[in-house]
């Protein structure tokens, strides 16, 4: 994209030299050879000059051509490029082809230079804007990736409103640190914290520390509809040249920008209504059941029998989750430009329901994409963005006041009437909440404002056909304030019996990322051989704020924490700076041997020594087997590439892992110092990784079948993790402490086919596959538990030697060693995109995402065998001596109790992420009238996760994460909010 | 137009130039270590620390022996709940069933929050002693004789929390040197924990006497004759806190070698057993509403229903004297909780009247009991007819005299039965039950009456009587790996 955008660029600068030396026009129109849709934005260049154009939204140009040339080049993104003498005509109409592997497409190799994908030696991912959002419309930037990434895990941790997604890539590359990949968004360092709301705090829910308390993350904050393109270096090899905070990979968006030519408006209304993907059930009770649940209790029993007298048997689960969400998404969006200036300018706004009442997700937004040429050898770009987004998440996950709805719904039996009375409440007798209040009553919000900001210059000093020579420089900056508000009122049921009923909390998150970056750029053309030279500095900061004022013992009827019984106050400060050093050599032997040799240096004063510098080197080659002159079959493989590529990353310790600090403590007004039972490790340093990938990318018959494979070896070394000292020192552990090596080896493969390629039917399918096995190699420290859990009974995981660190282990424990049992991590993990073009006006598309294997520990269906709720609970079981019980019992409390297998689930699973179908109305279509001011009209419907297919009973979903995005210890499901289906009508026009 | 006729080598000059000079400029390249920005730090009190931060560390040490919310209520609801005093009933976390009342034949779990919390906050208050200790120790900024004062404190705190944390472990022992907690000692017979308990506070009372007349650091309201119905503020009172717990240590020792009755009659005659008042004075943890202090985490509103509930068990209104009038220590509820995991309870605990009541350290009625005891048992310091009037006066201030009085001819065991009747409901909920029946090897008394075992819940589970907590999962792992 870059190199596209640049040659615009230099397009329009040498237009406004060249604009007395040109002698004729010539004009016409360039259309989509399948479909016969004009093509929007393709670059026209009179070849062996510099005149140039670029198609309007009908796909017309329109160039002045100088007299000296005599043949055309028409190239666009995802098409294979054409060249045509141009003889007298003026009118040249021009059809291209779909490039099924997008081979002409570039790729990021540096922090400012890019290479072109048939040349690379690594398998980046692309996501392009269509496959993003141009099928369906998931409401965040990491909903959208499902499925189309082949080496990725993307989990979301629940199905509440407003993100909450985990994407690893190539398996877990820390155990305590971040394994989520770094976002650059437009060169910007972007944000993607998840913040405490404070939910899992003692006075809502009391559910304990690490993270449970269901936090979005910042991604959430991204317009789909503004991305252009997402590329994923998912390997340390990929993403060397980012140092020390690459070690999960980097995801880099880019945003659209303006091209020359005609203005363009389009404006997208997508309505749509979301309900709940699956039901977990219930069942009703009889007298049988209240012998088993509650011991035969006579009250229960009577209560039972009135409430089937009376026929009022409820359905929690339905009048709770069985709500059906409104959503609603508008953009609009205008660029153009002219010889000096484009634009690109959208705003939007995301209105989504939820699948219960009053929850929901907005997000407001406002982009600006403005770039120019100051000189023909000086351009400048800000891209501006402000978001306002919000998100009303009610209350699930684990809370130990009872205080979340799926767990209230699995303990409630149906004959308990739970509704309110002249606007009362009754108190739960099953639980510590009332659900129906929770949901009516309890408060918990969260609001973002966010600016992103920008500004890249680039100034060439040599600019001529044979070398250049520029300075890139760019400037980024990310600022987020994110208000969260919790409350749960001072006569509810879970409020009630605490020492200071009703709790409000009002927390502030301000976030300021900020990055500057230089770098040299130096390309020459010595015959066949391309020589890219790159040398730079980087510097970024990071700074967070937190605060929140806590109220407990309210005033009736009022928020507000400041006339509370009691306050809390908390204010935590973070800062970081980082600063890189890189230079990059890549060397390009006409196109059949390219070699790429580089190294980073970089230092944090996040760690313990912040003037070290840390050296991450990286060195890859391609072979382009098939450019080689002995390659004689080139119509029937016409790509034969293999490709080697080793690198290495780092992953920065925490803030505050050299810290040992005391504790604060007061008794009778009077301040106190007590002991912390976590030392800081006065040594700490980056982890790092290292890893070897190898692959071939084969392309037959013109690219009509590609196959890529790709296999690879990432060690991490020197993880960072908790050292477990005895407790009874006083001291629980070191904080960060290199602890051991992890491996992850892994295949990914991808196959695309393109069926049929006929007029008036096309079809194309992409099937991806890939699987990642992991293994710690090296253990300096006890076998120890990795990653939250609730206990050994119900699955945790450990760092032990020879094992993975996200298998599961249980009871029973002999002699200190617990159980192995399964692993969390997928076996594999297969996609299949479909694309189908009829009659070049309907586009019908389908995505499949199979995940096979990788296994949740799960509270979920012990909390319906608690509550006797479970759709099976009383199909009968024999036990061991012969005699018959009840499954539900038995699981409980039982024989069949006690076992950690009934806790860790297989959580396989077959979802249809996406179905589409389109029909557009050309410009002939829509008539003479309309057709004047409307380039096109596209109309559809689409459905989002439409269909989950999975063996798992262990909840709602599958895809779950009690704790939060993690590298280890994700996977847990404890009361975790159901997912929703999402259905829509689309309407898009082009003007 | 204008810059597009400038001098293009004079424009490119100056922005390079302006680019080298910001970058090469001092802010870009600075890097600097970062200072803990959120918390005070460790070294800084460890070398010359000042009187106030010995001061600071001193109200540390207090705030910790409560633990600050969390470990005080497991160590009260574990050995509460485990020597039937109460139940900890939780709907959706059924190992408060499971692990406290022994059901099934897993075993008590040594990596849950119910092995694991307790542990991890008592050693953690006990290195807020040691902290203390060391800084004292490292500094020339206080007199010898305020060293004293606050060396005892450190050892007297560090002394009750081995103590808790020994009366959980019991046979599993403890580590006694904790100093590095790089290099750990090993994990000590529970006899030499004993004994190291017993030095330490022995080790504490000489300080006190060296400590001159006033302690350096203010001390909590609980140790003042407004809260604790006597004053313990000045050396010579917190030797008498001091000596107490010293007596409560010595009864441990006494069924133990090396121990004997008159250990615990001679740390009784230095401790606040002869004090004018109630037989309730002594110490107290104290609590403030306002944030950041903490508030009283035993404290549970009446007829709670929510998750966890702490109910009274059914025995101790089964078993209790009619005129006993410790019966206030319960109240019934409103309304039953439906049964959890099979068992209920008609009872709230109602000890704690608000949720800044003080919760007792040790009190006047123990040490009387704890006289008592020794003056029953077999030995030279055995006089049964001051047993007698010793327990009688507890059991006469709260109306519950057996219901054949007892006489110095009675029957030994008799005395000793009635002094653990006087003991359960005086020092209800407050962790000595469980650890009484242990020492005198009679846990039986917690099976249900006629049967050989504890109570069966309604949906037919067996209980039994846990012994001991198992060692952390972590203090395993750790001497696994160093041997």
């Amino acid at each position: 994209m870059k190199h596209f955008f640049f040659m615009v660029v230099l397009l329009m600068t040498c237009l406004l030299q060249q604009v007395n030396a040109q002698d004729r026009t010539v004009s016409g129109r360039v259309t989509d050879r399948a479909t016969g849709q004009g093509l929007p934005g393709v670059t026209v260049l009179a070849k062996g000059t510099t005149a140039g154009a670029s198609t309007n939204a009908d796909g017309a140009f329109s160039l002045s051509v100088p007299s000296a040339a005599t043949r055309l080049t028409f190239s666009y993104v995802g098409y294979v490029a054409q060249e045509l003498a141009l003889g007298d005509a003026s009118t040249i109409n021009v059809t291209l082809a779909t490039d099924t592997k997008q081979l002409d497409e570039v790729v990021v190799t540096g922090l400012g230079t890019s290479i072109a994908r048939s040349n690379a030696a690594n398998n980046v991912a692309s996501i392009s804007a269509s496959e993003l959002v141009g099928r369906t419309r998931p409401s965040t930037v990491d909903a959208a990736m499902y499925a189309k990434l082949s080496g990725a895990v993307i989990t979301q941790n629940s199905g509440a409103p407003g993100g909450g997604i985990s994407v690893q890539l190539r398996g877990p590359s820390s155990i305590t640190g971040s394994s989520e990949p770094l976002y650059i968004i437009d060169g910007v360092y972007a944000n993607n914290n998840s913040y405490d709301s404070g939910r899992a705090a003692g006075a809502f829910s009391n559910a304990g520390g690490s993270r449970q308390d269901g936090a979005t993350n910042r991604l959430a904050d991204i317009n789909p509809d503004d991305i252009e393109n997402i590329e994923v270096l998912k390997g340390s090899s990929a993403a060397a040249i980012y140092g020390q905070r690459a070690n999960a990979g980097v995801i880099i968006i880019t945003t659209k920008k303006g091209k020359a030519g005609q203005t363009r408006i389009s404006v997208r209304q997508d309505l749509g209504v979301t309900s709940i993907l699956r039901k977990y059930g219930k069942s009703d009770f009889t007298n049988e059941k209240i012998d088993y649940v509650f011991g035969g209790d006579a009250g229960e029993k009577a209560a039972l029998a009135a409430a089937n007298a009376s026929g009022k048997i409820f359905d929690y689960e339905q009048e709770i989750f069985g709500n059906k969400g409104f959503l609603s998404n508008t953009n609009v969006n205008v660029s153009g430009g002219g010889e000096r200036v484009k634009f690109y300018i959208s705003g939007s706004r995301t209105d989504e329901g939820a699948i219960q009442k009053n929850l929901g997700f907005q997000r407001n937004t406002l982009r600006a994409n403005v770039s120019t040429d100051i000189t023909k050898n000086w351009d400048i770009a800000l891209n501006s963005s402000y978001v306002n987004s919000s998100n009303q998440r009610g209350f699930s996950n684990n809370a130990n006041t009872d205080a979340t709805i799926p767990y209230l719904i699995a303990v409630t039996p149906s004959y308990a009437d739970l509704h309110p009375v002249n606007g009362i409440y009754p108190r739960n007798p099953y639980a510590g909440e009332n659900p129906l209040a929770l949901r009516d009553r309890g408060i918990n919000n969260e609001t973002t404002n966010r600016l992103l900001e920008s500004f890249t210059s680039n100034l060439y000093f040599i600019r001529n056909e044979k070398s250049s020579l520029r300075l890139a420089a760019s400037a980024g900056v990310d600022f987020a304030l994110t208000d969260a508000e919790l409350y749960l009122p001072e006569d509810m049921q879970s409020q009630s019996g605490l020492a200071n009923p009703g709790a409000s909390r009002y927390s502030k998150n301000k976030q300021l990322n900020t990055n500057l970056q230089g770098l040299l750029i130096h390309t020459v053309q010595l015959g066949t051989v391309g020589l890219t030279t790159s040398a730079g500095t980087s510097r970024f900061t990071q700074d967070i704020n937190s605060d929140f004022v806590q109220g407990e013992g309210l005033q009736p009827k009022l928020r507000n924490p400041a006339r509370a019984n009691r306050q809390t106050l908390s204010q935590s400060f973070q800062s970081s700076v980082d600063l890189g050093y890189s230079a990059q050599e890549e060397v390009n032997f006409a196109d059949r041997v390219i070699g790429t040799v580089g190294i980073r240096a970089d230092q944090s004063n996040l760690n313990a020594d912040p003037k070290k510098l840390y050296f991450f080197p990286h060195a890859s080659l391609a072979l382009n087997v098939a450019n080689f002159d002995f390659w004689t079959f080139k119509e029937v493989v016409n790509q034969v590439k293999l490709r080697a590529a080793y690198g290495e990353t780092g992953g920065v310790p925490g803030f505050g892992s050299y810290f040992t600090q005391l504790n604060s403590v007061v008794v009778d007004t009077r301040l106190g110092l007590r002991n912390s039972t976590v030392l800081g490790y006065d040594r700490v340093a980056p982890e790092r990784a290292a890893e070897l990938e190898l692959g071939a990318d084969l392309g037959f018959l013109n690219n009509k079948i590609t196959l890529s494979g790709t296999v690879y070896r990432k060690q991490v070394t020197n993880l960072l993790f908790a050292y477990a000292l005895a407790p009874s020192t006083g001291v629980t552990s070191i904080a960060a402490f290199p602890v051991g090596d992890l491996v992850n080896r892994g295949l990914e493969i991808g196959l695309g086919v393109q069926a049929i390629d006929r007029p008036n039917f096309r079809y194309h399918s992409q099937t991806q596959f890939w699987l990642n096995r992991s293994e710690v190699t090296r253990l300096v420290v006890p076998r120890t538990t990795a990653g939250p859990g609730f206990a050994s009974l119900y699955g945790q995981n450990f760092l032990a030697l020879g094992e993975s660190p996200t298998r599961w282990f249980g009871n029973p424990v002999v002699g200190g060693v617990p159980t192995p049992f399964q692993e969390s991590q997928p076996t594999y993990q297969v996609t299949f995109a479909n694309d189908f073009t009829f009659f070049k006006h309907i586009d019908f598309s389908f995505l499949i995402h199979v995940k096979q294997g990788g296994y949740n520990s799960t509270l979920t269906q012990n909390a319906y065998d608690q509550g006797g709720t479970s759709p099976d609970y009383m199909n009968p079981v024999t036990l061991g001596d012969g005699t018959t019980s009840v499954i539900g019992y038995e699981r409980f409390n039982g024989e069949l109790s006690g076992q950690t297998k009934n806790y860790v689930q297989d959580a396989s699973y077959m979802k249809v992420r996406e179905v589409s179908l389109y029909y557009s109305f050309d410009k002939e279509q829509l008539g003479a009238t309309m057709g004047r001011f409307v380039q096109r009209i596209k109309v559809g419907v689409s459905g989002n996760n439409l269909f989950l297919v999975t063996p798992y009973k262990g909840g709602y979903d599958p895809e779950v994460s009690n704790f939060g995005s993690r590298p280890v210890g994700g996977n847990q499901d404890l009361y975790a909010f159901p997912s929703a289906r999402r259905m829509f009508l689309h309407l898009n026009f082009d003007f | 137009m204008l810059l597009h006729n400038m001098n293009k080598t004079f424009i490119r000059a100056l922005l390079l130039g302006s680019v080298v000079a910001s970058l090469s400029g001092c802010s870009y390249v600075e890097i600097n270590k970062l200072d803990d920005p959120n918390f005070p730090t460790l070294a800084s009190v460890l070398t010359n620390a000042t009187k106030q931060q010995l001061d600071y560390l001193a109200t540390g040490t207090f705030s910790d022996m409560r633990t600050n919310v969390d470990g005080i209520v497991w160590y009260h609801q574990l050995t509460g709940a485990i020597g039937r005093e109460v139940y900890v009933l939780a709907g959706s976390d059924s190992r408060y069933a499971t692990n406290l009342l022994g059901i099934g034949t897993a075993g008590f779990d040594n990596n849950n929050f119910l092995s694991g919390r307790y542990y991890t906050t008592y050693s953690s208050s006990r290195r807020t002693a040691r902290i203390l200790a060391q800084s004292t120790a490292n500094t020339s900024l206080v007199t010898d004789e305020q060293k004293r004062g606050y060396l005892a404190l450190a050892k007297t705190a560090e002394a009750y929390d081995m103590m808790v944390l020994s009366d959980l472990q019991y046979e599993n022992g403890l580590r006694i040197d904790v100093t590095d907690p790089l290099k750990p000692g090993k994990i000590r017979a529970y006899d030499d924990v004993l004994a190291a308990i017993k030095a330490l506070l022995d080790d504490g009372a000489k300080d006190l006497a060296a400590a001159g007349t006033a302690l350096p650091f203010p001390l909590p309201s609980g140790y003042a004759a407004g809260t604790a119905g006597v004053s313990f503020l000045t050396p010579a009172g917190f030797l008498k806190v001091n000596r107490a717990l010293a007596a409560r240590l010595a009864v441990r020792r006494a069924s133990r070698p090396n121990g004997s009755y008159q250990e615990v009659l001679d740390a009784l005659s230095g401790s606040f057993i002869n004090d004018a008042g109630a037989l309730t004075i002594g110490p107290r943890f104290t609590y403030g509403g306002t944030s950041p202090d903490v508030v009283n985490p035993l404290f549970q509103a009446r007829n709670f229903t929510g998750s966890v509930v702490t109910v009274a068990h059914p025995s101790f209104r089964r078993d209790i004297r009619a005129t006993d009038t410790r019966i206030s220590k319960i109240a019934a509820r409103t309304a039953a909780l439906p049964p959890r995991q099979g068992f209920s309870s008609a009872d709230d605990v109602v000890l704690y009247a608000t949720n800044t009541s003080p919760i007792p350290i040790i009190k006047k009625e123990e040490l009387v009991l704890l006289s008592a005891e020794a003056h029953a048992m077999p030995g030279p310091q055995q006089n049964l007819a001051l047993a007698v009037t010793e327990v009688n006066s507890v059991a006469t201030a709260y109306d519950a005299l057996r219901p054949t009085p007892l006489t110095a001819t009675s029957p030994s065991a008799d005395i000793l039965d009635e002094i653990l009747y006087q003991r359960r409901y005086s020092l209800f909920f407050e962790g000595q039950r469980w650890v009484d029946l242990r020492r005198l090897n009679q846990l039986n008394r917690l099976n249900v009456p006629g049967t050989s075992l504890p109570e069966v819940s309604s949906t037919n589970l067996q209980t039994t009587i846990v012994r001991q907590l198992p060692i952390p999962f972590a203090e395993v792992a750790w001497d696994v790996a160093n041997p």
